[in-house]
């Protein structure tokens, strides 16, 4: 397995479905027990499931659009009461919500406080899934590029600045080794690191089967399979897990030809959604520290 | 393990939706649904969204998205008259179309199509596929050229975002405030003058200083050129709201036994129900097989591959069981009428027309 030496902020994406959730809070716990001050930001999402209670563990923000614009809206105006005033009804959030980019730019301006606030060594960021998520990271460049002048225009340049620093910032792909996740764990490298100049930190595949016939199983088994029917319920099980492990190694190798790191997470036997996140550490600090 | 059970709604409903959260097999669900009603002998066609690569390869479908439906399968005898055609939707196509006819005229069509902000209007709403998916829907059962129509609802994080995503979309796109406030001035032809060489405005003012008055311009051209198709949207949401309620019209919830997925299938059931449609089927995917009671009648394996062997057979074993478990939580919440039905994980990959007719012979 490659080296873990995350980038100060890191964005995680990924096709629904594929434990990015989970995984996020898993490197952002793994961390925090490494003595690092680590946040873990929801992007435009509310219903993250109680992963992270318990000691020494990273801080979880929430990032809503309209507490990001209001307190974008506040700086520029100087005012809170007049943002009330003003802004706060409902014509007003109906414009917001209305104009396109203009949420995810206040939500990326509040995650820029967030990641030079100092008080921080890693903003980790649970980006929406695929399409959205790549949405977010294309907003800056759309305002830039609509808009030539004035604050917002300066405010897009900012997050421009913030994303595209290699130094500072990367993108994670998260993927199951299965068709269309690992699909889209590509069109995410591919798009990160051509049309949105970022950088792609790597992928991260969940789900992992353990090959089911090490050796000297294998060559055992290959011996024993000829003398037995194909409706032996021990040769159904073996070949059965054979093939699912084999269809999953094929989809693993067209992402190890990529050069972007790839860790591997081992397929965690069914535990109680509480034990998710302590059973996924376990499997991950095995995994990077051997 | 398979119940046959699905054979009623295929041999009559008008209209089958899959739904499910993104990555549980809906597509290859849909395919199935649509190779078995067309083995009854229905013409039946199968509405899909970006269909996994190999899957539409193995259906013969093409690498983009065309206006014409692909024949599938046809029965061998003309007489017994089913068949199965695909269609892959373009969902950014789509909801061109959509402005393209509710526009009042092609230069306010053209108007919102170049605007940059559209681009990422069309792509960042949450909904929009949903919604442009119904909106084929129900031209397509309109033009009444199939007995059955199947559409494959788009990928979702959560199988429940199918209900809220249309009237979020229509609620950003016709929101009454919007058109109290602006409509009548944008109809006048006034809103941008007011707005933009005024100023006079202490609000826009306001406005001004926080997104700078360029924001200002691209927005209010939108929302001036997207004003007449309000109207339009709004009556057309009524009807296809009326269509997924008919009662020739079913859901077939497609899940996977994961525990967060079954939590998310029994919310799904909840909601339909809340939203008046009816879920007449499940398909429970990628269950760990059944692979019988070992017994003396096979030849032994060599002690240490045996102990191996049985250990293995016995986490299968284990691994169903659980699953099994799981769907039993998701029996109750649908009730005992709503007909559940198992497809096998299968080791072999569906990725042939052979095998996913094999796999439509269980679910008549």
């Amino acid at each position: 397995m490659p080296a873990f030496a995350p980038a100060p902020l890191c964005f995680v994406t990924g096709k629904g479905g594929t434990g990015k959730t989970t995984l996020t809070a898993t490197l952002a716990t793994y961390l925090a027990r490494k003595k690092r001050r680590v946040a873990v930001i929801e992007f435009e999402r509310a219903d993250l499931p109680p992963l992270l209670d318990g000691a020494d563990n990273p801080q979880h923000i929430n990032l809503t659009p309209r507490e990001a614009f209001a307190e974008y809206a506040i700086e520029r105006l100087g005012s809170a009461a007049l943002y009330r005033t003003v802004f706060d009804n409902r014509f007003v959030h109906y414009f917001l919500d209305a104009t396109p980019g203009l949420n995810d730019l206040a939500c990326l301006g509040k995650l820029w406080k967030l990641h030079t606030s100092g008080d921080f060594d890693h903003c980790l960021v649970d980006l929406p899934a695929t399409g959205h998520g790549l949405s977010v990271l294309r907003v800056p460049r759309l305002i830039t590029d609509t808009i030539h002048f004035g604050p917002l225009h300066e405010h897009g340049q900012r997050m421009l600045a913030m994303l595209r620093d290699a130094a500072q910032t990367s993108v994670y792909a998260v993927a199951t080794p299965e068709e269309l996740p690992i699909t889209e764990a590509e069109l995410i490298a591919d798009t990160v690191a051509g049309a949105l100049q970022m950088r792609f930190g790597g992928f991260f595949v969940n789900r992992v089967l353990a090959d089911p016939l090490p050796q000297p199983h294998a060559t055992a088994y290959a011996a024993w399979a000829t003398k037995t029917t194909a409706s032996d319920p021990y040769r159904r099980t073996a070949d059965y897990a054979q093939q699912r492990y084999a269809r999953q190694q094929e989809l693993l190798r067209t992402l190890g030809t990529r050069k972007a790191p790839m860790w591997r997470i081992p397929d965690i036997a069914a535990v109680d959604p509480e034990d998710l996140l302590d059973a996924t550490l376990a499997a991950w600090t095995a995994e990077v520290q051997p | 393990m398979t119940q046959a059970t699905l054979g009623a709604p295929l041999r009559s409903a008008k209209i089958l939706l899959t739904c499910g959260t993104g990555g549980v097999g809906k597509t290859t669900t849909a395919a199935v649904l649509g190779l078995a009603a067309a083995q009854l002998g229905r013409r039946v066609l199968v509405l899909t969204i970006d269909p996994a690569r190999r899957l539409a390869q193995a259906l013969g479908l093409p690498a983009a998205p065309t206006d014409a439906p692909q024949r599938i399968w046809s029965a061998a005898k003309k007489s017994e008259g089913g068949a199965c055609d695909m269609l892959m939707l373009d969902a950014k196509r789509t909801f061109d179309r959509v402005i393209e006819r509710y526009a009042p005229d092609a230069a306010t069509a053209q108007s919102i199509l170049n605007s940059p902000l559209y681009q990422q209007l069309s792509s960042a709403i949450t909904g929009s596929q949903e919604y442009m998916a119904m909106e084929q829907l129900y031209e397509i059962v309109a033009a009444d050229q199939y007995d059955l129509v199947i559409l494959d609802t788009p990928p979702s994080s959560h199988a429940i975002d199918f209900f809220r995503a249309p009237a979020r979309l229509i609620h950003a796109l016709s929101d009454s405030m919007l058109k109290l406030f602006v409509g009548p001035t944008l109809r006048a032809g006034r809103f941008g003058a007011q707005l933009l060489q005024k100023g006079a405005n202490t609000v826009l003012k306001l406005f001004g200083r926080v997104t700078g008055a360029d924001m200002l311009q691209e927005v209010s051209q939108l929302l001036l050129s997207s004003v007449g198709l309000f109207g339009g949207f709004g009556d057309r949401a009524k009807a296809v709201q009326q269509m997924l309620r008919d009662r020739n019209t079913g859901i077939v919830l497609v899940t996977v036994p994961h525990n967060d997925l079954i939590a998310d299938a029994i919310a799904f059931a909840r909601a339909a129900k809340r939203e008046k449609m009816r879920v007449v089927g499940t398909v429970i995917n990628r269950i760990a097989p059944d692979m019988g009671e070992p017994n003396a009648a096979h030849a032994a394996p060599p002690p240490a591959l045996a102990a191996h062997l049985h250990h293995l057979w016995a986490a299968t074993l284990a691994t169903r069981a659980q699953q099994t478990g799981r769907v039993e939580q998701l029996r109750k919440a649908l009730g005992a009428r709503v007909p559940i039905t198992f497809v096998d994980d299968s080791a072999e990959a569906l990725h042939s027309i052979e095998a996913l007719l094999r796999i439509a012979e269980h679910f008549q």
